[in-house]
Formats: C-alpha cells, structure tokens, sequence
C-alpha cells in the first residue's frame, strides 16, 4: 500500500476523475456532490475533505488547475527522482564541501522529496527550512538531526496547501493553524505564517514574467526573502514580525499563527 | 642515498600539506560564498530564483550584522555589538527589521549598563510597535525609566511584568526577557547607586 497521497490518486484515476496525465475528466464534472463521488474504501472518511479539495481547485486556480494537477501526480509517484534532481542541483552548486547551517526554501511539491532527501542524507546540514505552499505526504517527518526550525508559509486561499487535510489528518494536522510538524517524532521549532488572501501563484515574483498579480508576487516574495534570512534566529524572526510597524502583521492567539496582510506590510522609501 | 630520499618524502609531504591547506581554504570560499548566496532554493522557476535571490542578499546582509553583534555581545564586545547593529539599521528595508534593530541596540546599551541610551532607543521601539505587540515594550521603557532613578524595586516589578507580557503574546521570546531580568537583580548595587548619585 503506498501513502495515502498515491492511493488517493489511484482512486481517483481508477473511477476515471482523473486521467493518465493528471487531468480533471468530465466524469468528475459531473458529479453534483461529494455523495456521488466513488472512492476507494479506505478513503471514505476523506470523502468531503477531497471532493471540497478539487472544487477549490477547479474554482480557485480555474485554468492553471490541470497543470497543478499534473505536477500533483508526478509529484506523488517520482519522490526519489525529485530527490535525486535536488541532490544534483545541490552538488552543482556547492560541490562535495557542503557548508553547515543552511537555510533551505522550498516551494509546493518540492518541499516533500527535499525532506526525504535530508533524511536519506542526514550529513546534509540544514538548520532550518521554510516551506511555501508545501503538501506532505502522510508520514512525511523530519528525521535529520540538524534541522531545528521550520517556518510553514501558506496563503488564506491555497488549495495545494489544502491538500494536507486530506494526507495528514490522520497526524494531527489541524487547517486552523496549519503547523505540518507538531507531531514530529523530533521537536522542531515551527512558526506558521498565513498570508492573508494569497493563492498557490501568487508566492513568488519573476520581473519578466509577472503574471496576474505581479504586485502581490513580489510583495511576497520581498517578505518571504525576510523571512528566509531570519529563520536560523528564531528571536531574530519574532522580533522581526513582533515589530512590523503598519499593521500588516499580526498573531492569532487561538492558533499561535502570524497572520500576515501585505497590503499594510511597511517598507522604507 | 638516504638523504635524498628523506627529501622526496619531505617534498611529497610538503606538497600533501599545501594541497590539503588550499583544499581547505577553497572549501571555506565556497563555504562563505554559500553563506552570502543565502538558502538552497528548490521549486522556483529561473526567473523567481534570481529575483528572490536579491532580495535574499540584501536580507542576509542586514541579518547578518545582527548575528554578528549578538556573538559581539556574547562575547562582551559591546561597542562593536552597537556598530554592527547600526549596520544592520542602515541595511533594513522593511520596518519589522529596523524594529528587530532597534531592539537589538537597546539590548546592548542595557547589558553595558547605560540605561540611559538603552531607554532612548526601547522608546523608539515602543513608539513604532503595533498595539498588539506593544505591551511587553512599555513595561521595559517604565522599568529603564524606574533605573535611572535608581528605584530597584519597581525595576525588578515592571521587568517581571514584562517577562508576563511577552509570555502572552510569544513565549518562545521569554528566555531573553529573563536573561534581562537576572541581568538587573545582578545590577542590583549599581542600580541604587544612581538613586544617590540623582541626589548628588
């Protein structure tokens, strides 16, 4: 049996909602609620929770949703390729003589196979990683011993980050505060970043090619480079968001989330 | 016969050790330039990488002068911690990290004992903090206020009641606001000292 991420797309390929190459069919379409929708037995509790999910996808991320799909499924059957073109890129830019207390980003998909990888290679010496929009696979813990804080940035609307309800429920992942890592048979320190209204695009910015919203990209991209740069100092990165003096950052106490509205984010002239 | 074949061991260990040394210094090149480039970043497009790569610089720039004038401070340095942190000040491009600065500044000025300074600029944190996050501020501009009038008592209440307040909102801070608060109890003798040298 592979994780529930791979079962949930055998699923769903098998009652043909989806297709070879990842694609959403008309079979799924047609469908008028989550009652109608086959599934595999041991996914039946999940019923709501994924339906809801390729709703928001279909919805949230209309014409870029079959492609999101697409990289879903690569993502969940080629872990250890994705793992080996991280490593690659790895030795290409730093050689054999691997610094120490790195800082890792990792967005989307690729965050999943870069913890497999630094578990594989537990010489690898990443201190701390922050993790943008990222789904894990179910059981997907940080088991290399130099990693000591994760900084977990989502946005409000990203259905991709969603997909954790339906792969790690069962770890007690809560979507209220989105923490991936309170379960971890290691303690790590995790901060959990929400940025208000931002969907799985809209993280990172590229000046020549700035798609829809190019405003709120780059503004989330500068935040995410701060955030980044701090995240090896825990007191550093609280103070950092403790202080931002607009407004544009605040802290749920329910939750212990920092919720973070860019609009009102401040910066010098 | 001998001698000579010392010297080829003797050359050949020479050689060893320079290629060792140039292996290692290389190594801390790349080292440091990892460091400078900033974080592994995996899942970008080209374009994404190079632009967050910039704004990544100039952040581990900015953070960078901050770490360095924490070890400064670990290390008792406190004039270098205060130049290092103005670095960082004039490398800050948003406001949370100007604040961080700020702070860092007061934190120097108070383990050197110089409540003055220390109160000037908690002042200018204070007055730029969020309402939400404010409350943990104003306890420590009342408690550096109380030392300069050498009223241990109220410092050591007021740096308390900061220790509850940063507990409410970031818990994970606390240490650092105790490590201050134990820093006082040990001024103890030099806070009452300026309730003398006031009346002077």
């Amino acid at each position: 049996m592979g994780t529930d991420a791979e079962l949930l797309f055998q699923s769903l390929q098998h009652f043909g909602y989806v297709d070879a190459d990842g694609n959403i069919t008309r079979e799924f379409d047609d469908l008028e609620n989550a009652g109608e929708m086959d599934l595999y037995s041991e996914l039946e509790s999940k019923r709501e929770a994924i339906y809801d999910f390729l709703i928001d996808l279909k919805k949230e991320l209309f014409d870029q949703a079959n492609d999101i799909l697409r990289d879903i499924v690569n993502w969940c059957r080629k872990t250890k390729e994705m793992a080996a073109q991280i490593y690659d890129q790895f030795v290409a830019e730093y050689g054999y003589a691997w610094p120490s207390d790195m800082t890792a980003l990792c967005y989307s998909g690729s965050a999943d196979p870069f913890i497999y990888l630094l578990n594989e290679m537990t010489r690898i010496d990443v201190k701390s990683i922050v993790l943008v929009g990222a789904p894990l696979k179910k059981d997907r813990w940080i088991e290399n011993a130099n990693v000591d804080n994760v900084v977990t940035v989502y946005g409000e609307k990203d259905s991709v980050f969603g997909l954790n309800l339906p792969f790690r429920m069962d770890n007690d992942f809560h979507p209220e505060t989105g923490a991936l890592f309170s379960e971890n048979p290691r303690k790590i320190n995790e901060t959990v970043i929400e940025l208000k209204g931002l969907g799985h695009q809209d993280y990172f910015y590229d000046p020549k090619d700035p798609g829809k919203n190019a405003e709120v990209a780059q503004k989330a991209a500068d935040f995410i480079a701060r955030v980044t740069a701090k995240a090896k100092d825990a007191v550093g990165l609280y103070e950092f968001l403790l202080r931002e003096t607009g407004g544009g950052v605040t802290k749920d106490n329910n939750t212990g989330k920092y919720i973070v509205d860019l609009d009102r984010v401040t910066y010098n002239d | 016969m001998i001698n000579r074949k010392m010297t080829h061991v003797y050359l050949l260990s020479g050689i060893a050790v320079i290629i060792t040394a140039l292996g290692i210094f290389f190594s801390s090149i790349r080292a440091k330039e990892a460091a400078k480039r900033g974080a592994i970043v995996t899942g970008l497009s080209k374009g994404q990488v190079d632009y967050i790569q910039k704004e990544m610089n100039m952040a581990f720039t900015q953070q960078s002068y901050i770490d360095a004038g924490n070890k400064m401070l670990k290390d008792g340095n406190i004039d270098g911690a205060i130049e290092s942190y103005k670095k960082a000040l004039s490398t800050s491009k948003m406001s949370g990290e100007k604040g961080q600065t700020w702070v860092s500044i007061a934190n120097a000025y108070e383990k050197r004992r110089d409540y003055k300074n220390a109160l000037e600029w908690m002042m200018i944190a204070r007055d730029h903090c969020p309402e939400w996050s404010r409350k943990p501020d104003t306890e420590r501009v009342r408690y550096l206020e109380y030392a300069l009038q050498g009223n241990y008592e109220s410092v050591i209440e007021h740096a308390r009641n900061a220790v509850k307040e940063i507990e409410n909102i970031e818990t994970r801070l606390k240490d650092t606001y105790i490590a201050r608060l134990n820093d006082l109890i040990a001024a103890k003798e030099y806070i009452l000292s300026l309730k003398t040298k006031g009346k002077d």
